[in-house]
């Protein structure tokens, strides 16, 4: 499963990153690194992007970018 | 031995440079000012349009003595891989390669503590370099309130450098900052060395020693360097120069080559090691209370973010605080406006006491004409700029602006921009040129190029009064009834609005397409942060639109009053050697009975007990016949100012470029108006006044109204509405652009489009109108 599938209020662990290498250096900077948590908190009004919870923030991306983190669930609950 | 040296140094540099590092948001500007207390100069990093902020302070050194610092604030950045301009500059800026700044003698680097794990990845980064650091401790009041304990003296034994709690807003832990600031210099610490897979390090070292034996980087800085080369690709927007090399670029390819066969991603290795090294420290200073390791606290910015990106609550509210924004702006700098340029406003005073003191002549012609009215032309703006740059700093500040860009950013996709284009473009309707200084939180290049570009296409408030003049002059109603009144307002109203979308939907259609030519690039990315709340502090704020109002009136303003007074050169001379009737007799002549008129009428005034009644008649005469007498001078003195106009350089500019404007089907008078016009758009209704010898003529003069309607059909009206509306007739803003975009090449290709786009459209709207038979 990828980021942009995760079921809002679900947190899953990160398993890995694909895409171009300036996109996944900036995901993992941003605190997206495998193995972290991650929980998707919502959608904005027209779908795109989302607003993911990581490392105790808020970071908002595109489905596009999120499809590029493959995550494990990991069930529900907060980060 | 070692002191002396440190002594030496000291004394030569006389000073010591300090770099503020840290991530956006998290107090860092707020933390600068309460350092330097507002001492600050801000400029633009030489090539690069990134900011830079510069402050003073004074230091008590280790022995009480006073230090003397220059405090270089850095852009804000989660990273220093260099990655945007930003990055690079901060890099850059701390290893002291960024020419005309000194390098660093001690970093400060901004740790926020409510969000500490993110935010020690750029101090890991910076302690990677081995210079002398302090870490400065933000944000531990909301830590604690989000049930999170963080231990500065922990924390400052696991990363091996000073680290001082500070709250900047309260003046807290400034002077033990600056204390450790003054110890650290000179100091050399250890750089951070963290374990990246064996493999790689033999990499990084084969690629280090390459660098130094090419001199490619300075031999401290050889290990820093490959460690980014190897964890970068080429894809990047500012790729590394170096890569090219070709032993280098063999290295880079063995490398990747050999990592790719152990499955090693060198990316995420390089960034693993440092969140691993970060999981270990967070675990041994943080105390969490039981509710937030069960992870169940809820924050006030998560039940705020509930409400305010709710899909109909947060649209609705967004919708509400843009109305405001703009409603107020035009509401409050309206009157202000007012009261600076219009008749009987600020400049009107100071012309008339100009005319009053030194009698009329060349001189004070230059002053009031061009002096006066060029600087009132910039100043008249500055209200409405600087209300809005107050906006936007409050909306920043407050963390709205990135939700605003979390709301927007779908919508804008669909042209290849990227939310953080929305506020910014929307600003354009009010003034371009705050506008473009604020797509400076859009971070890729070419995204705020594209947004910088289509922003003069809003139709911004200079518009609205030509908007209002052609509208109330072809579409008006001339002595109506009620109900022919309210249909007619409705039908101006409707063309207002056609004339905003144009504007509008162009600037969409330009972002599209200069996305998809010009400025192509791989897919925008959007990942931004959404800080927390806060509430914006009223000093950060104010310090801001300050700097950004001056900003303005240092580009524009002078490059602004240079072409004010080229202009009213070039409307006044040469003069005409004669006239088609002898003015400066016929108003001498009505001059001198103004003054004898005036003298009677002020006289009636006081002294009422001695009058004879034929007094009384005579001042009675003389009330009467001075308006009409004023107005006679009015009108003569606008017959002069034609004649001159016509004469000048500008009219004969006119006269010269009207087969440019003939297929628009424009006269020699529209084409003067329409290029005084290319200097600032406001400036054509009064140039049409001129030509029209109609006298001190805003949008709302009926006489102006009725020569326009008598000498051009509708068609003409409608063609001259789409010129205005595409054609980049505003120096402010090219001026702006300028500076933002750190060439004149940008401004110089908005110009040109724009230009280009306006004839166009006019030539088109002319010719399909006459060809339907509308032209008369």
């Amino acid at each position: 499963m990828t980021l942009d599938q995760l079921p809002l209020g679900q947190t899953a662990r990160i398993s890995r990153l694909n895409g171009s290498s300036s996109v996944r250096r900036r995901l993992m900077e941003m605190g997206l690194t495998p193995a972290a948590t991650v929980q998707a908190v919502r959608r904005a009004p027209m779908g795109d992007p989302l607003d993911v919870k990581v490392r105790g923030y808020h970071l908002s991306l595109r489905k596009e970018e999120a499809a590029s983190v493959e995550v494990e669930s990991a069930g529900s609950g907060n980060v | 031995m070692a002191a002396e040296t440190h002594v030496e140094q000291a004394t030569a540099k006389s000073e010591l440079v300090v770099a503020l590092a840290g991530n956006p948001n998290v107090g860092k500007t707020t933390l600068f000012n309460a350092i330097t207390g507002l001492k600050q100069k801000v400029a633009n990093y030489p090539g690069v349009t990134v900011e830079k902020k510069m402050g003073r302070a004074e230091l008590k050194g280790p022995g009480g003595e006073r230090v003397f610092c220059q405090i270089v604030d850095l852009p804000g950045t989660y990273s220093l891989a260099s990655r945007s301009p930003d990055e690079h500059v901060a890099r850059q800026v701390v290893l002291g390669q960024m020419a005309g700044t000194p390098r660093p003698d001690v970093i400060i680097v901004v740790c926020d503590a409510s969000n500490i794990e993110r935010n020690l990845f750029l101090v890991t980064q910076v302690l990677e370099l081995g210079r002398p650091t302090v870490v400065a401790l933000s944000m531990v009041d909301i830590a604690r309130e989000n049930g999170r304990v963080v231990d500065a003296a922990k924390l400052s034994a696991q990363l091996g450098v000073p680290v001082i709690e500070v709250q900047a807003h309260r003046k807290l832990g400034i002077d033990e900052l600056k204390s450790a600031v003054a110890l650290a210099a000179g100091k050399h610490s250890k750089p951070l060395e963290l374990p990246l897979p064996e493999l790689m390090e033999t990499h990084v070292h084969r690629l280090a020693a390459i660098l130094r034996e090419q001199r490619l980087a300075p031999d401290d800085q050889a290990d820093f360097d490959a460690h980014l080369m190897l964890s970068m690709g080429d894809d990047d927007d500012a790729p590394d120069a170096r890569r090219n090399q070709p032993k280098i670029r063999a290295a880079l390819t063995e490398a990747s080559a050999a990592l790719d066969a152990a499955d090693i991603d060198p990316i995420a290795a390089e960034i693993e090691a440092h969140y691993s090294y970060i999981g270990g420290v967070v675990s041994a200073v943080v105390s969490q209370d039981a509710q937030d390791a069960t992870g169940l606290k809820t924050t006030r910015t998560d039940r705020l973010d509930r409400i305010l990106t709710h899909k109909f609550w947060g649209m609705l509210i967004f919708v509400g605080v843009m109305a405001t924004v703009f409603v107020t702006i035009f509401w409050l700098a309206d009157p202000i406006m007012k009261a600076i340029n219009d008749t009987g406003g600020l400049f009107d005073h100071l012309q008339n006491w100009v005319s009053a003191t030194f009698g009329e002549g060349p001189l004070v012609s230059l002053i009031n004409e061009g002096i006066i009215a060029g600087v009132g032309n910039v100043v008249v703006f500055l209200p409405q700029i600087a209300m809005l740059f107050l906006f936007l700093a409050v909306l920043e500040d407050s963390g709205y602006m990135s939700r605003a860009a979390f709301l927007m950013d779908r919508l804008m996709s669909k042209v290849g921009l990227h939310g953080k284009s929305f506020i910014p473009l929307l600003s354009g309707y009010a003034c371009a040129v705050p506008a473009i200084m604020g797509t400076r939180v859009i971070e890729n290049r070419r995204d705020r190029l594209a947004t910088i570009l289509i922003l003069p296409l809003m139709s911004c408030s200079a518009r609205l009064p030509i908007y209002s003049l052609i509208i109330a002059s072809f579409f008006g109603p001339r002595n109506a009834s009620a109900g022919e009144q309210f249909r007619a307002a409705l039908h101006k109203g409707g063309i207002l609005l056609i004339m905003y979308l144009l504007g509008t939907f162009s600037a969409f259609g330009m972002a599209w397409l200069f996305k998809r030519t010009l400025l192509k690039g791989p897919p925008p990315t959007f990942i931004l942060e959404m800080p927390p709340y806060r509430m914006p502090q009223a000093k950060t704020i104010a310090a801001t639109v300050w700097q950004r109002c001056w900003a303005f009136l240092k580009r524009a303003g002078t490059l602004i009053f240079a072409f004010s007074v080229m202009m009213w050169a070039g409307t006044h001379y040469p003069q005409p050697a004669h006239y088609s009737q002898d003015f400066d007799g016929k108003l001498g002549v009505l001059q001198t009975e103004r003054v004898g008129l005036e003298k009677i009428s002020a006289e009636s005034m006081k002294d009422h007990d001695k009058w004879t009644a034929q007094d009384s008649l005579k001042a009675e005469a003389a009330v009467k016949r001075l308006p009409q007498l004023r107005g006679e001078i009015d009108d003569l003195q606008n017959a002069k100012q034609s004649e001159i106009l016509e004469h000048s350089a500008a009219g004969r500019v006119g006269h010269f470029i009207t087969p440019v404007f003939a297929p628009l089907g424009f006269d020699w008078k529209l084409s003067i108006g329409v290029t005084g016009a290319f200097f600032a758009r406001e400036v054509v209704v009064s140039t049409m006044g001129i030509i029209y010898s109609v006298g001190q003529a805003d949008e709302g003069s009926t006489a102006l109204q009725t020569a326009m309607r008598n000498n051009y059909s509708p068609l003409i009206g409608i063609t001259l509405l789409m010129f205005v509306v595409y054609c980049m007739q505003c120096l402010s803003t090219l001026a702006i652009a300028r500076r933002e975009t750190g060439t004149w090449k940008w401004p110089a290709f908005m110009f040109v489009y724009m230009t280009a786009m306006a004839w166009l459209a006019a030539f088109l709207v002319f010719y399909i109108g006459t060809l339907l038979g509308l032209g008369t």
